[in-house]
């Protein structure tokens, strides 16, 4: 966990943050967003990247972190320890790892991803149970300011906010690459690659994924509890499969290897949702299509496209295939979209178009889309 | 008593549902390995699609037509995008199957619009089989409960007692002996799936218009399908079936049992738990499938009759 | 004639920005008042949300037409069902200069928008914002949670509770009560509301049931059915909606159970449809649309609706409410600047959509008539309008006038100075 090795993502946070002041209140909460998604995704990369479990039950240590923060502001309102939140949240994240990972890491593979499933939908149906810890539908609503900050920081403010989740999220950065160049880090990844061969090795691989689960739940649980301070207001969305989704899809799509990955995801993630999704309707679509095209075709992600590009140049051609094939996708979903709705995206061109152009267009497209990904189904078929 | 009765039959009848869903995707999974999350969303198209075909052409065109489309879509899906995936290992194909859910659900919303559409069963279907202590049993229940049968026996049929079924059984265990035999395993893994698709879609038609047809309907029996397949073990039907009716009967009757936590267990003594023990047994009677499958995973992830080892 | 949304530039919007400041200073209200609407316009509330920012615009197209001095201007955000998306958009719109922000999709979103408003208004005096509740009716917003920059233009949970079951208890046919609710906050409102005011109204009514089940898990409800037929009920109270109503009600005719069902949501989100014809006379609701009579305004806004959405509709007031009493606020105050239209909306009694409503002072809630009504067959007369394309619409059964529909109030409502 050298400093020196910290020191460039530092730099690159620091930039960032200054031009996000400069662009105003909104792209400073949004930045703070990434932030934590990335910290969130960092400690599902760890797990499912890293070791191997594909869990769907991730958000369960988020979003109880997130609650158990959001009612420790509140009892511990005037005690000047806010920069120390998170420590809560980790506490929280801590606790589940340890009741539900110990049975759980048990098993791998399948078995795992189902059983995190089925208890992430235990903790999220049984949430609106119990509305007085967890507010019920209208959720748990904070005030951060109620807690002094330690450094006289203003945390009203948009700006110091970002700076303490940066803070935060550069800490859990360096817990995790410094945990990659240990020994226990470097079994997480023998674990995933041939779990048998490591228990003759002396391994006991139900104990390696144990603490990864203790790790990984922890590190969500402060990226919880900075989820908790950044909005003001926690609901049964934190625990919910939705959030467990977004995570699993975040991750793999940012890529599973580079730390760099679940940044890119969630830069990725916040665009499509905050911005994209003024723009067209169909943002969900081209979500979910991305993540289905990475898996098939790149599962490195985009981080491992671009060190695949760099150390291999693709061809001019292959990325004007690529271009025309996205231009082609939008055109053919943006025309459906306005057939479907009857109200016109906000893209501009889309509104001028009367209903028999929109037809041939919906139609041209949409064949050569069809055309494209056949030809491209039939190459990847052929014997290389 | 009569709650008694009516409960055990309802449940029943539901786990029938259930089965039918249960029953294809058991199929897929004993022989490929594949847990297909969009299972729930083939089921979704099949409601969809048979929705449509009843409205131009009558429910019976739908169940032929539905299972027939919707089937030939399975097997191109396999064909074409899960076939490459399978070298690269079970996760890969799990991931993808995810987000293909995902994208189905946003395409039958663009087609068919976010609010849920009419289907229902035709008139002839309307009214009462029999009465069972003063309570009707609606015909179109038997007439699921019927089409599950079907399929069942089919299933079972085709499984055991054909030259196919016996091609299949031994794929399940030794696909690569099979195709040294000269058997193309590729071909019968893309049946099998189209197979099991097909009987999603055959549930969706009965199950939409039983229940009803709208965009979500696959994320919420989605999770209770895996459930039921995981409970009675992965690769084997008989498992599916028992497990689906237990599970069906189970909640059935949970439901029906007024009784509050507070009653059985020594819970007063911690107020913090007062809101659980205000609990009633019929609140948490829904609950139950997931329990049961997060108990059976960590005690025997084989399930009750499983083949393999998830 | 609406006018076109206003574009994603930050020059426009300052000069708008600007505009606004100077109109605001004219003596009389002047100008355009832009309301950003948050609304789930993907996800499972998609129909909800859909359906609200159509309405609004029908509501608004309709005002601007008429209207001389004030017009409004409606930005519909995608709010996407989750409480932190609304805080971005939130945040987004404020920058632009956006003053007044309706919507929200669920409780969770609107709570967080009220938090939200409370914290900018006290951070930033002087710029304050509103927030115009229409749909979120969840009876702490203006009780223990009230705010004096929140206003809520739909009748809360209890409000229509103690309207139904005074109707209810008027009712002499009626002698075991069942309640079956979704078990999250609003189903616990519902039938603790349900119990209070019946006991209140009618002690010789027996509740012979409470059921909670998990919202949008059960899938058959014949097990529920069978439990209110052996407790010999003759009424049920419910707040469910969507699929959970739908499948109730159909288990209920399967099981040729002959009760009858008061519901809050039984005129939209798919019950009609799914239920067709095994609903008539069965399913009833307590609700602020009228569709059978129609004032002239009511009239032109749900045809200018229909027009462009023939196979959706109207099944709320709340966004027209809002209109209305908005555009009245502005010109009694003669401004549009936030806290000066917030004062003049205290104690606005004016016309409403179906009546005489009242914005009351105490914790800015919206008095306004309810009906109860019942699913009934199209016959020109009593039912003039289907609903989802159907041939059945509903009959209204009894007018409930504001005053008969608000228990009480709670609120304690901290004030800033004019």
């Amino acid at each position: 966990m050298s400093v020196r090795r910290i020191l460039p993502w530092a730099m690159v946070v620091l930039a960032l943050m200054f031009a996000a002041s400069a662009a105003g209140g909104f792209v400073v909460q949004l930045a703070t967003q990434v932030l934590v998604l990335w910290c969130f995704g960092l400690s599902y990369q760890l797990l499912f990247g890293r070791t191997g479990l594909l869990s769907f039950g991730h958000a369960v240590s988020f979003g109880l972190a997130a609650f158990g923060t959001a009612h420790a502001v509140r009892s511990l309102a005037g005690v000047p320890v806010y920069e120390l939140l998170p420590l809560a949240g980790a506490a929280v994240g801590l606790g589940c790892g340890v009741l539900l990972g110990y049975p759980v890491t048990r098993r791998s593979g399948i078995a795992f991803a189902m059983v995190t499933l089925g208890l992430g939908e235990l903790v999220a149906a049984c949430f609106l149970m119990f509305p007085g810890f967890f507010g019920g539908e209208a959720g748990v609503t904070l005030q951060r300011t109620r807690v002094p900050s330690m450094l006289g920081l203003d945390l009203g403010q948009g700006l110091p906010q970002l700076a303490v989740t940066a803070a935060w999220t550069l800490a859990v950065l360096g817990v995790v690459q410094g945990l990659a160049r240990t020994p226990f880090g470097l079994a997480t990844l023998a674990v995933r690659e041939n779990a048998q061969r490591i228990e003759f090795l002396g391994f006991r691989t139900a104990t390696v994924r144990w603490v990864s689960m203790l790790v990984a739940s922890t590190l969500a649980g402060v990226a919880g509890a900075l989820s908790a301070l950044a909005y003001e207001i926690v609901t049964v969305d934190a625990v919910s499969m939705h959030m467990s989704a977004n995570v699993l899809l975040m991750t793999v799509i940012g890529g599973l290897a580079h730390p760099l990955g679940p940044l890119v995801g969630a830069l990725f993630l916040t665009v499509m949702q905050s911005v994209v999704s003024d723009w067209t309707r169909a943002w969900l679509f081209y979500y979910g299509f991305v993540f289905v095209v990475l898996v098939w075709l790149a599962p490195e992600g985009i981080t491992g496209l671009w060190q695949a590009a760099r150390r291999q140049r693709p061809s001019a051609r292959t990325v004007a295939t690529v271009l025309i094939f996205a231009l082609l996708l939008v055109v053919f979903v943006e025309t459906a979209y306005q057939l479907a709705l009857g109200e016109p995206t906000r893209l501009p061109g889309w509104r001028h178009f009367g209903p028999v152009a929109l037809q041939a267009l919906l139609w041209s497209s949409g064949l050569a889309v069809a055309a494209m990904l056949v030809r491209g189904l039939r190459r990847s078929e052929a014997p290389a | 008593m009569e709650l008694l009765a009516t409960s055990l039959l309802n449940g029943l009848t539901y786990g029938f549902l259930l089965f039918m869903l249960a029953a294809g995707l058991t199929l897929v999974f004993s022989l490929m390995g594949v847990m297909n999350f969009a299972h729930a969303s083939l089921y979704m198209l099949g409601a969809y699609v048979g929705a449509t075909v009843a409205a131009a052409w009558g429910f019976v065109a739908a169940l032929l037509l539905a299972p027939l489309l919707v089937g030939l879509a399975g097997c191109a899906l396999e064909r074409w995008l899960l076939r490459p995936l399978h070298a690269r290992g079970h996760v890969a194909e799990l991931l993808f199957t995810f987000g293909l859910a995902f994208l189905i659900e946003e395409a039958v919303k663009l087609v068919w619009g976010a609010g849920s559409i009419d289907h229902r069963f035709p008139p002839a279907l309307e009214g009462s089989l029999f009465s069972a202590f003063g309570t009707p049993y609606p015909a179109y229940k038997g007439f699921m409960v019927a089409v599950a049968v079907a399929s069942l026996a089919g299933l079972y049929a085709l499984v055991a007692h054909t030259r196919v079924g016996l091609v299949v059984r031994a794929a399940l265990s030794h696909p690569q002996m099979v195709q040294n035999l000269g058997h193309d395993t590729d071909r019968v893994f893309m049946a099998v799936f189209g197979l099991g698709s097909a009987l999603a879609a055959l549930a969706g038609v009965v199950g939409g218009a039983a229940l009803t047809t709208e965009p979500s309907m696959a994320a919420q029996l989605g999770t209770i399908v895996f459930v039921v397949v995981v409970i009675g073990g992965l690769g084997s039907i008989t498992g599916a079936f028992l497990a689906a009716m237990g599970v069906g009967v189970l909640q059935t009757l949970l439901i029906a049992v007024d009784l509050r936590l507070s009653q059985w267990l020594p819970l007063s003594a911690w107020p913090a738990l007062a809101a659980v023990a205000e609990l009633k047994v019929s609140q948490l009677a829904p609950m139950t499938p997931y329990a049961l499958m997060v108990a059976m995973l960590l005690a025997r992830p084989r399930g009750l009759f499983g083949q393999r080892e998830a | 004639m609406a006018l076109p949304p206003l574009r994603r530039h930050p020059l426009t919007a300052a000069l708008c920005a600007s505009a606004l400041l100077g109109s605001a200073a004219a003596a009389h209200a002047q100008g355009v008042i832009r309301i950003a609407q948050l609304e789930p316009l993907s996800g499972p509330f998609q129909t909800q949300g859909e359906g609200n920012a159509r309405t609004l615009q029908a509501a608004v197209d309709e005002f601007n037409a008429r209207s001389k001095g004030v017009s409004f201007e409606v930005t519909a955000y995608d709010a996407k069902g989750s409480a932190q998306e609304a805080l971005n958009i939130f945040r987004q719109a404020t920058e632009r200069g956006v003053r007044y922000f309706a919507g929200g999709g669920t409780s969770a979103i609107v709570s967080g928008l009220i938090e939200a408003v409370n914290s900018y208004n006290e951070r930033n005096p002087g710029r304050e914002v509103l927030y115009l509740n229409h749909q979120a009716i969840d009876p702490d917003f203006t009780e223990a949670r009230c705010s004096f920059w929140h206003f809520r233009f739909d009748p809360h949970v209890h409000m229509r509770m103690y309207a139904l079951t005074g109707h209810i208890a008027r009712d002499n046919a009626v002698k075991k009560v069942y309640l079956i609710n979704q078990d999250y906050s609003f189903g616990h409102q519902v039938e603790q509301s349900a119990k209070r005011y019946l006991t209140a109204a009618r002690p010789d009514i027996a509740v012979v049931g409470e059921e909670r089940h998990p919202i949008g898990r059960v899938k058959d409800f014949a097990p529920y059915v069978a439990k209110i037929k052996a407790a010999g009920a003759d009424t049920v109270i419910t707040g469910n909606f969507g699929p959970d109503l739908v499948l109730l009600i159909k288990a209920a005719k399967d099981a040729e159970l002959k009760v009858r069902f008061y519901t809050y949501y039984g005129n939209a989100l798919g019950a009609p449809t799914a239920l067709g014809d095994a609903g008539i006379g069965r399913l009833r609701l307590v609700t602020t649309w009228e569709t059978n009579n129609l004032p002239p305004r009511m009239k032109t806004i749900y045809d200018s609706f229909k027009a462009k959405y023939p196979k959706n509709d109207i099944f709320h007031t709340g966004v027209i409410e809002m209109v209305g009493l908005l555009g009245d606020a502005a010109a009694k105050a003669g401004s549009i600047e936030p806290k000066r239209v917030a004062f003049a909306l205290e104690g606005l009694k004016t016309q409403g959509a179906f009546g005489e409503v009242e914005m009351r002072a105490g914790d800015h809630q919206l008095l306004a008539p309810l009906f109860i009504q019942t699913f009934a067959p199209v016959d020109g007369r009593q039912v003039r309008h289907g609903i989802e394309g159907l041939k059945l619409g509903f009959k209204t059964d009894a007018t409930i006038p504001p005053r008969d529909t608000a228990p009480v109030q709670t609120c304690q409502m901290k004030r800033p100075a004019p």
